[in-house]
């Protein structure tokens, strides 16, 4: 698969992502907890967009996270201003009257409140984040800045179709925008993994890897050269997968790393000929995802852009690290 | 958001590429194969 080949420019592309970085915005502002009565609506856009195509997830994702950093900043320059605004303290701290002790006093303890009201927010969210996925599982900084920002975006206006301006962290509510985000974070054998597509269950998850055949993990070898079969991966005792030395690595696009070993020292199947192997469990979904019609209406197979096509606005100038992946040389259909 | 991770998955090939399980093997107790690192 070559990710530019099946994303020729065009007119509709380009109309496409100006709509979808608008949608964006909006998810963005949700973040700094817009009227109520406005976040259901974006919610509701934000989530149609989400099932609607991986083009258009990204393009939210990438607004929100440009917006983000607009309301990081803001929350830098106006910490009472935006906490305030955001719902985490009832308003801004009065100006300090230094010709008032007792003003004076007041004023300092409403700075001190908002100050550990931003510290708390902040804190919950990225240990939560970090439990979410952990560092092992998601290593790159910039990925995990970037989806950690959606998520943010998503829980922020998740709060504001609650009506919930209170501040205070939910974790179901913050599940739920991971969910909507990355399509879903399972567990394998101790390790998180990003969905193998948007809105695979643990069941579909199972399913994909119980339809491995031969054919899928051809060319998957040890480094002394033996064939790594695909019951390596399957369920053990008990038809879970609570056992079982070898897990999986997020690579995306529903592809993944196949590894043993602790989270310090991993230790990767190897691809027969060189380099390392990647399953591909994307492949699997028409098959193991028939018994679920949760996210019916997932991205389109092959509607993919690359990450600096996205970041850059389909300025190519700026995609020098963007050369198409060669997973397909890693894969052995 | 899946291509999001194109780049990082560049890095994360070359090193795993760098990392090889050495061996299979099958441990005695559970009749599972595992891999000797």
């Amino acid at each position: 698969m070559q990710i530019a080949n099946a994303n020729p420019k065009s007119f509709g592309e380009q109309q496409q992502r100006i709509m979808t970085s608008l949608a964006g915005m909006q998810v963005a502002q949700g973040a700094s907890n817009m009227a109520p009565s406005s976040g259901q609506a974006v919610i509701d856009q934000a989530m149609a967009q989400a099932n609607g195509g991986s083009i258009l997830q990204q393009q939210v994702a990438l607004a929100a996270k440009q917006h983000f950093e607009a309301n990081a900043k803001e929350l830098k320059d106006t910490p009472g201003y935006s906490a305030a605004k955001r719902g985490w303290i009832s308003a801004p701290p009065s100006p300090l009257n230094l010709s008032d002790p007792q003003a004076l006093a007041t004023g300092m303890q409403q700075r001190d409140q908002m100050a550990h009201a931003i510290a708390t927010h902040k804190d919950l969210r990225e240990t939560q984040w970090a439990k979410t996925l952990p560092i092992a599982d998601l290593k790159d900084p910039e990925v995990r800045e970037a989806v950690s920002d959606a998520v943010n975006a998503a829980y922020a206006s998740l709060s504001a179709r609650s009506n919930d301006m209170s501040g205070a962290f939910k974790k179901d509510r913050y599940d739920e925008a991971v969910k909507m985000v990355t399509g879903g974070v399972l567990s394998f054998r101790g390790s998180k993994i990003i969905a193998p597509w948007y809105g695979a269950t643990d069941g579909n998850l199972s399913a994909a890897i119980n339809s491995l055949t031969p054919a899928d993990m051809a060319g998957a070898v040890t480094g002394d050269g033996t064939p790594f079969p695909a019951t390596m991966l399957r369920p053990t005792l008990g038809g879970m997968f609570s056992s079982g030395r070898y897990r999986l690595e997020t690579l995306g696009n529903g592809k993944y790393l196949v590894f043993s070993g602790d989270d310090t020292a991993r230790r990767y199947v190897q691809k027969q000929g060189g380099g390392a192997f990647v399953l591909d469990l994307g492949a699997k979904k028409s098959g193991a995802s028939a018994a679920s019609m949760e996210f019916a209406g997932g991205p389109p197979a092959g509607a993919l852009l690359s990450k600096q096509a996205i970041w850059s606005g389909g300025d190519r100038q700026a995609q020098d690290k963007t050369a198409p992946l060669p997973l397909d040389d890693g894969m052995v259909r | 958001m899946l291509d999001l991770f194109e780049t990082a998955s560049q890095d994360a090939l070359a090193n795993a590429a760098q990392n090889p399980v050495r061996t299979l093997e099958t441990s005695a107790g559970a009749g599972e194969a595992v891999a000797r690192d």
